[in-house]
């Protein structure tokens, strides 16, 4: 692997950080004050500033850095979470994504936009007053190195500072007069919780160092909390069951005692608060001094002839073997070893107790997660395709070969048939993601626009764990974005109208997504000032898209927004001017298979809902016959079927023909001619005609020549070893082991507009 | 066209169109299979007129007495699949009959000149004893193609 490669996982891991820190940061400013999500918050960009410092990417560690002290100092309850430092910090996130973007493609940032978050984090940081008196961070005056002194056992309060080596006399403090004579001496005093986990011992690193470290950044008092230690039948050998409660009085600030632990934060519960904590002290002396201090020998074989009596006696015995670890320190040569000694001398008891009693595992295992390259992931999924329609294959051969009697042969097709269905949800379920990332990303796009424009949006998210095909979700963005811009930029009126309207004047955009008959439904609703309808209808003129006597109902007029080059901003501003309107925003969603609607009511704002298939493995489709050939029509783009009576079809030209639906007339365009399958233009009345809406919001009647049904097909490409095909999208592969071709609606509705009618007359002859 | 300069013999796989031989080499042989009902596509390519499955995939099926200039082939229970993987992908051709492979030495194909514009398929010819078999240049079929795919 060379450095490009573990580069890119990097990339991909700040990724995943970015988005822990963005929901984290969420979740804040939603009140949440579990101090797990800032901890979450605060690795995120701790381990991008860690990676970043790996490969050398300045600018990114210099931002994380500062980033991650304002954090720390929430972490720390030194500086409250107001809605200005959440403002900032949503900012900051945003800011790091940039960086890490830019650090990725090669590309910079903006300098101006870093320094000025820097200073407001910083400001942040330091601005605010510290909790604890006597706890500054930067004393002014340093003393002397404080003595590295590290005592295990005797109890602080009674612990009188000793001189070390060095000849150095440390500062004599006791409790009472603690706050105050620390702050004189510059010194702060800290006490240290820290747990550490088994991964901690299993990644190589050792409490004893981590302590030895501990005390190069001040004078310690350690007491090695032995209480959570299990019966031997109960301990992992593996597993790590001390912690230690230290007092560190530094001259040092808290950042110093953070970095000893460093590497080994994420291992370990790691608690510092400032001052001291007698009363812990306190009760752990008194715990130590209950315990038999002396190891009480005992038999191994009575472990294994009496296990029922056992677990009651050995608390006691095992609570002894700490003994020696939290002797430890003080010793530095014995130290390293004995905490990993322990679990591997109990191991031998443990393999005994084992074969008894579960072992009990020392924290609940978080659910595990792999990375597999999604070729790997799309194989699997082409070769469950191919068993599925292998299987239709065989049922269908079985039928036709009338196997009688033989209800083993149908027994086992239905089981194959049941197992089959259930590896293909398997292994779509896979694929399948939550829109979570990308509803994430909608939130900065809402700031961004908000500031841009002016406007005080708050986004609600719903239904984030939606889950989706990834196919589905990279595609999903792009739209997505476009609907938001276009909610805060037209939707969402400006604090000042909202206000005079009566209503808040932070206005509130509704992201939801939810699953609905096997396709995902995403809800974009804004509370905004609805649609102008009498400005759409008169843009709409005045586009010549509608004449001026046209009679459409709102849901018509509401609809015309879709249409291609429609535009209601007044003066095209740089968010959603620029052609790019609600038209692209409609294709992108059909060319995946989906629909997108519009409520809207005035004065109370309008709902876009859009409808996916969940993948773009399978599709939903109506197998026809045409010309002897069978095509399957997605199910999405067909509006409704019909029978054409003869007096519904009128003739125009020579061969073009309308077709009478209710008040409108509606091109028909005979599918079997132009692909060309057969010469001439086939009897409409022996077809049917399929009323389909394609892009540009043009309605055509597509004659087929009868409908097979309805079903559920693999999408499989022609590209890969063909080319395309114009007027096919794709192909499937139906029961009979044949191919049958997946209509393009849309190329065929655009090659039959070469002669046909223009759009426009679609909507113009309405009414 | 003169091939590979080897002492090599070259393994050919020979199929019949008619009362006709022709060869491919066999290393661009991926099966040979039985007929199965193939699609048709619409716009009747000239080369390309339908596709078939080949384990999932879909496969542009070539008609091989098409592109010979011996007629359009009516397919049928008859007729056999071989698959090829040149250039441009796995590509079926739909051919009247195999036959059994063949190991001739570079030297017996010779290359022809002269030939009509359809036939450029085929560039060479094998002598057999009193066999005539027309090597056909799998790569210029899928020139074939892609020109009738632009």
């Amino acid at each position: 692997m060379d450095m490009n490669e573990i580069k890119e996982i990097f990339f991909q891991e700040c990724e995943e950080q970015l988005a822990e820190l963005e929901s984290g940061l969420l979740a804040l400013n939603d009140g949440d004050t579990d101090p797990e999500t800032v901890n979450a918050v605060f690795r995120a960009v701790h381990s991008i500033k860690g990676g970043a410092g790996a490969f050398g990417l300045d600018d990114l560690v210099g931002f994380a850095h500062v980033f991650e002290t304002t954090l720390d100092c929430v972490r720390s309850g030194k500086i409250d979470v107001s809605p200005e430092l959440m403002k900032i910090m949503l900012r900051s996130a945003d800011v790091l994504a940039d960086l890490t973007a830019a650090s990725r493609d090669g590309g910079s940032i903006d300098p101006s936009r870093t320094t000025g978050l820097v200073a407001e984090l910083e400001a942040f940081a330091k601005g605010q007053p510290l909790p604890s008196g006597g706890a500054a961070p930067a004393p002014a005056e340093v003393e002397a190195a404080p003595p590295v002194e590290v005592e295990a056992d005797e109890p602080v309060a009674e612990t009188p500072a000793p001189t070390d080596e060095s000849g150095f006399q440390p500062v004599p403090f006791s409790f009472d007069e603690f706050g105050d004579e620390e702050a004189e001496a510059g010194k702060s005093v800290f006490t240290v919780r820290f747990r550490p986990r088994s991964d901690l011992y299993a990644k190589g690193n050792e409490a004893v160092l981590l302590l030895r470290e501990l005390g190069k950044v001040g004078s310690l008092h350690v007491r090695c909390e032995t209480a959570d230690l299990p019966s031997v039948e109960q301990l992992d050998p593996e597993g790590a069951y001390f912690s230690w409660l230290i007092r560190v009085e530094t001259d040092k600030d808290e950042e110093a005692i953070h970095q000893v632990f460093e590497f080994a934060e994420w291992d370990c519960t790691l608690e510092i608060t400032p001052g001291a904590d007698e009363e812990a002290f306190a009760a752990l002396s008194a715990q130590g001094e209950d315990q038999p201090m002396a190891p009480v020998p005992f038999d191994l074989s009575m472990l294994d002839d009496e296990p029922a009596v056992a677990p009651g006696e050995e608390p006691a015995e095992v609570a002894a073997a700490p003994e020696p670890a939290a002797a430890a320190p003080a010793n530095a040569d014995e130290a390293p070893v004995a905490p990993a000694n322990l679990p591997r001398a109990a191991k031998a008891i443990a393999a005994e107790a084992e074969k008894k009693e579960a072992v009990a595992a020392a924290v609940p295992a978080a659910p595990q997660t792999i990375r597999v390259d999604l070729d790997r992931v799309d194989r699997l999924i082409n070769l469950v395709g191919e068993l599925v329609i292998n299987q239709a294959m065989l049922a269908q051969s079985v039928v036709e070969n009338e196997t009688g009697g033989a209800s083993a042969i149908n027994l086992g097709l239905e089981e194959l048939q049941q197992l089959t269905r259930e590896i293909q949800d398997s292994v779509m379920a896979i694929r399948a993601q939550p829109v979570k990332p990308v509803f994430q990303r909608m939130g900065r796009i809402v700031r961004e626009i908000a500031d841009m424009t002016g406007k005080s949006v708050r986004l609600v998210t719903e239904g984030e764990n939606t889950e989706v095909d990834k196919t589905v979700i990279d595609k999903l963005a792009e739209p997505l974005t476009h609907m938001i811009r276009n909610a805060v930029d037209h939707g969402l009126e400006t604090p000042e109208k909202r206000t005079a309207a009566g209503k808040n004047a932070e206005g509130v955009l509704r992201l939801s997504a939810k699953h609905r008959s096997g396709r995902i439904v995403i809800e974009i609703a804004d509370d905004g000032a609805g649609i102008n309808r009498e400005r759409v209808r008169a843009k709409a003129i005045e586009n010549g898209l509608i004449t001026a006597d046209t009679n459409l109902s709102d849901e018509e007029i509401d609809n015309l927004i879709f249409h291609p080059g429609f535009s209601t901003a007044e003066k095209l501003s740089d968010i959603s001017g620029r052609g790019v309107g609600m038209d692209v925003v409609k294709r992108s969603i059909q060319s995946l298979g989906g629909r997108i609607s519009i409520t809207s009511k005035p004065g109370q704002g309008s709902v876009f809902t859009m409808s996916l298939p969940l993948t773009l493995a399978v599709l939903d489709g109506m197998v026809v016959s045409v010309a002897n050939q069978t095509l399957v029509v997605p199910l999405t783009a067909i509006v409704e079927t019909l029978q054409p009576e003869k007096a519904d079809i009128h003739s125009f030209g020579s061969s073009q023909r309308l077709i009478a639906i209710r008040d409108t007339f509606c091109p028909l365009v005979d599918v079997g001619h132009i692909l060309e399958f057969r010469p001439d233009l086939a009897d409409p009345i022996n077809g049917v005609a399929l009323l389909v809406e394609s892009e540009g919001g043009g309605q055509r009647a597509l004659m087929v020549d009868g409908i097979q049904g309805q079903r559920q097909v693999v999408i499989k490409s022609l590209e890969a070893n063909y080319t395309n095909v114009p007027g096919i999208a794709a192909a499937t592969i139906l029961g009979d082991g044949r191919v049958a071709l997946i209509l393009d609606v849309d190329a065929v509705v655009t090659a039959s507009r070469g002669q046909a009618l223009r759009p426009e007359m679609t909507l113009a002859a309405t009414g | 066209m003169n091939t590979t300069p080897s002492d090599m013999s070259r393994d050919l796989v020979v199929f019949d169109i008619g009362d006709r031989e022709f060869a491919i080499d066999n290393s661009a042989v991926c099966d040979i299979r039985d007929w199965a009902p193939a699609t048709t596509l619409p716009h009747r390519p000239r080369h390309i007129q339908s596709v078939i499955t080949v384990d999932g995939a879909v496969v542009p099926l070539v008609d091989m007495s098409l592109q010979l200039g011996l007629g359009r082939a009516d397919p049928c229970q008859r007729h056999t699949i071989i698959l090829v993987r040149p250039a441009s992908g796995l590509t079926a051709l739909l051919v009247d009959e195999v036959n059994r492979p063949i190991a001739v030495e570079p030297a017996r194909i010779q290359p022809v000149a002269g030939l009509a514009p359809e036939k450029t398929l085929i560039s060479s010819m094998v002598t057999l004893e009193d066999r005539m078999i027309c090597f056909v240049e799998l790569n210029a079929l899928s020139g074939n193609v892609e020109s009738e795919a632009a």
